[in-house]
């Protein structure tokens, strides 16, 4: 006999009521959870890129540090959601300005998936908080002289 | 200027969002002509170019956001007789500066049709608010966490 039994939003279980209880384990997520998630990840994952190439070429750490504080920004709005942890890329090879440029380049896809997730969100706040983000990065862009 | 401030973007409607962000533009228009009247174009000739650049880019977007309005079945909403000038517009500093504060009203503005528009309309928003965040680096303004809502300006 399969029991299972159910966790209320505050950590409670609840117990299972009577024999052959059967109770979803947790909530139906949202598109916009979906989404957010996919967004989170993929801020995780450009981050860790950029994490290693400031290790690899301290040098560019003051023109890059300040893409990484606005990526913890935006993952903090998001942390509560659970993330897959972000692979360990390694920095580019071939000298610090293909590095830079990489890095760059990555990070104008992550503009463009934060576009494509604003455009998408069910919820109005989410799409301007994505909105905001997206924004946010074309500021540094444009700064690095990459806009 | 009317900013949309402290209102609940998902709360709200679409038409809500352009008539607030068409009146941002009308305010835009009157600071900017009256900063580019305060502005020298010898002395000053990159401020005086970038005035004459966003003024024409407030422009298109209060004749883009009245057709918008208009498209919805709505009047579009009028602009003032007046709005209220900094005190100050003797120096370039203090021009840019309320440059800077136009283009943060504005994008204030962007992103909060971003959360009234459609889905299907929201790209407008979106390329506004993003090129709006990029115009207050011009205006010397520093990059910010979240443009346009400081709703997690904390963060």
């Amino acid at each position: 006999m399969l029991v299972l039994g159910a966790c209320t939003a505050d950590g409670e279980d609840t117990g299972p009521s009577g024999p052959g209880v059967l109770r979803p384990t947790a909530p139906p997520v949202s598109a916009d959870t979906t989404l957010a998630t996919e967004v989170a990840r993929a801020i995780g994952d450009t981050d860790a890129l950029l994490a290693a190439v400031v290790t690899a070429y301290p040098a560019l750490r003051p023109r890059l540090v300040p893409l990484r504080r606005t990526h913890a920004a935006h993952l903090r709005v998001l942390d509560e959601l659970e993330l897959s942890a972000p692979g360990t890329p390694r920095a580019p090879q071939g000298g610090r300005r293909v590095a830079l440029r990489a890095t760059l380049r990555r990070e104008q896809v992550l503009q463009r998936e934060l576009d494509r997730a604003c455009l998408a969100a069910e919820s109005g706040s989410l799409a301007t908080l994505l909105g905001a983000m997206s924004a946010a990065l074309g500021q540094r862009l444009a700064v690095l002289g990459a806009a | 200027m009317s900013t949309p401030a402290g209102t609940t973007p998902a709360a709200t409607g679409h038409l809500d969002g352009l008539q607030s962000a068409l009146a941002t533009q009308h305010a835009a228009l009157y600071v900017v002509g009256a900063l580019g009247a305060q502005t020298s174009a010898s002395a000053t000739p990159d401020l005086f170019e970038l005035l004459v650049a966003t003024y024409a880019e407030h422009r298109t977007r209060r004749d883009e956001l009245s057709a918008l309005v208009r498209a919805e079945g709505a009047e579009p909403v009028a602009a003032e007789t007046a709005y209220a000038l900094p005190p100050d517009l003797t120096t370039p500093t203090a021009v840019t500066a309320a440059g800077l504060d136009v283009q943060r009203s504005c994008s204030a503005a962007w992103a909060y049709l971003v959360g009234t528009s459609p889905r299907a309309e929201r790209d407008y928003a979106l390329q506004a608010l993003k090129m709006t965040a990029v115009r207050e680096l011009a205006f010397r303004g520093t990059p910010e966490m979240f443009p346009g809502t400081d709703e997690y300006a904390d963060r």
